[in-house]
């Protein structure tokens, strides 16, 4: 079994960072996008991350609008998405996506929503 | 509209007037009565037909249903006085009009307001000159001229309160313009706030998983609680900011209240220890398990606010916590064993900055109006008694009844 590769995508430098760490230590690879655009560029040259933790307002193209791409995508559409945000968490409601996380929020409480969502990979991505 | 349509037509007026007696069609005897009646009918006109050119816009179905009743009671009327009753009776009758005008200006504007007098006018003009209606007189433009002085008279009310109701809703416009605005300015400055928040709990949590040496995990530890402490700040003000705009809504999900009272219990145990309180839970027969379709976080946010404020204010005691239900509502008591408060400041305990203004224990002062907000907007409530020997607050909430209630 391989290790599972979570995509985090956050515009803020120090919080993308500093989960990197936190993930990487709890034994997940990590793959980082600082928008939608690179989130979608990652795509495009194939990684396939078996979970997505999506911030919601950022530059270029937002949460909303990669989760509406995502959507859009077959091969896309199946990976799951936790959303991530410092905005108020009624915003998230109507997006499909497993859990809400609202920031500021504790490591042990990512670590178990990451841990609770993940798809279990079975094949190499 | 009103000073141009007065104006303007004095000139009209006087020119007509003077080249009628210049050409002799005129006596010098009825000169002015004629010019005024000449000025009073160009200056209705123009009083009448001018808002309704500038102010036509478009009306939804409802209001055009209305402004054909309108429309139509108001025709009825003016056949009514000015042609089918007795001209005596019409004279009496003719100020019943005054009622249909104002509701043209209240509920059209300036511009309803003006198409009624404009209908009222025509339909009179015509009575008048056939010699139907009170004012009908042997003399034709005498007559016209009581009537133009009549007409004047409901125009310009009904204009009046016209103006007054579109300078009503213009303002009611900007108003809402603002409170959007507002709106806004709390989801960004929200955001903005708990941003950077999130970002040193994550970095204070790494640097922590790290340490080794005792002394400083504990200041980590401290720095931890402190920024905890700071997003509670926002989160309050926050969501005082959102009640008062009405923007706080409840995400109700079904769950059961023994459990959430549990987890708060076990959740506040640390901050429990640090103020040197114990928790006592009695939970009575037949609550052992209390289902409702409540907001789970609020109500959380609700019972830690309480046991928070009660390890706050009777540091070193035990705090009890029972829960009880008669199967209608579910309650839960948390009674600390403080000094009680005063009966002069229980009165606007749940009042806004209520403890901020009095500066003994810290904090803002929104917790237990944020507290009361959560109870009500469930249905429940929550009140408090105290005496020298505690405080005890006691929130109530409905318990589902039927499960199919939850769909609704």
């Amino acid at each position: 079994v391989c290790t599972p590769l979570i995509m985090v995508v956050d515009d803020d430098d120090d919080f993308r960072e500093a989960l990197e760490e936190v993930l990487v230590g709890e034994g997940f690879r990590v793959i980082a996008a600082a928008n939608g655009e690179e989130a979608l560029r990652h795509f495009r040259l194939g990684v396939m991350p078996h979970l997505l933790l999506l911030d919601l307002w950022m530059p270029h193209m937002d949460g909303w609008q990669l989760r509406r791409h995502m959507e859009d995508d077959p091969s896309l559409k199946n990976i799951p998405v936790v959303v991530m945000t410092a905005a108020h968490a009624p915003d998230a409601v109507g997006m499909r996506v497993r859990e809400v996380i609202s920031k500021p929020a504790p490591i042990f409480d990512i670590v178990s929503v990451v841990q609770r969502n993940v798809n279990i990979p079975s094949t190499p991505p | 509209v009103c000073v141009a349509a007065l104006a303007s037509t004095l000139v009209s007026a006087s020119l007509g007037v003077v080249s009628l007696w210049l050409a002799g069609s005129v006596p010098t005897t009825s000169f002015t009565r004629t010019w005024l009646a000449w000025w009073l009918g160009d200056a209705m006109g123009a009083l009448v037909v001018a808002p309704f050119l500038l102010s036509a816009r478009r009306a939804g179905i409802g209001r055009r249903v209305e402004f054909a009743l309108l429309m139509l009671a108001l025709t009825l009327s003016t056949l009514f006085v000015f042609v089918w009753l007795p001209p005596l009776l019409g004279m009496r009758l003719k100020y019943l009009l005054m009622p249909l005008l104002a509701w043209a200006g209240v509920r059209f504007g300036p511009q309803g307001a003006a198409i009624a007098s404009l209908a009222i006018s025509a339909v009179a003009v015509g009575a008048t000159t056939l010699g139907f209606g009170p004012f009908a007189m042997n003399v034709l433009h005498e007559g016209l001229f009581e009537l133009q002085w009549f007409m004047a008279v409901l125009a310009v009310l009904s204009l009046t309160l016209g103006a007054a109701t579109a300078e009503r809703d213009r303002a009611h416009r900007v108003a809402l313009d603002a409170v959007s605005a507002r709106d806004v300015f709390l989801a960004i400055a929200s955001h903005e706030l708990r941003t950077p928040l999130g970002t040193m709990v994550l970095l204070l949590g790494t640097l922590r998983r790290r340490i080794i040496e005792p002394a400083v995990g504990d200041r980590v530890d401290r720095a931890l609680r402190q920024t905890e402490r700071l997003s509670k700040l926002v989160d309050a003000l926050m969501d005082v900011a959102r009640i008062d705009s009405g923007a706080l809504v409840l995400d109700r999900q079904l769950c059961d209240l023994t459990q959430v009272v549990r987890e708060v219990v076990d959740r506040c145990a640390g901050s429990a220890s640090r103020a040197g309180c114990a928790m006592e839970v009695t939970i009575s027969n037949g609550a052992h398990e209390l289902r409702g379709s409540w907001d789970r976080k609020r109500i959380e946010q609700l019972l830690e606010n309480l046991l928070s404020n009660a390890f706050r204010h009777a540091p070193g005691h035990v705090v009890h916590v029972s829960l009880e239900s008669d199967g209608q509502f579910a309650s839960v008591a948390i009674r600390d064993e403080g000094e009680g408060i005063d009966a002069a400041r229980l009165d606007g305990i749940f009042d806004r900055f209520q403890r901020a203004a009095e500066r003994e224990h810290g904090g803002l002062g929104l917790g237990l109006y944020i507290a009361r907000w959560i109870a009500d907007a469930h249905h429940g409530h929550l009140t408090v008694t105290s005496n020298p020997a505690g405080t005890v607050f006691t929130v109530v909430l409905p318990l589902l009844h039927d499960e199919k209630d939850i769909l609704s």
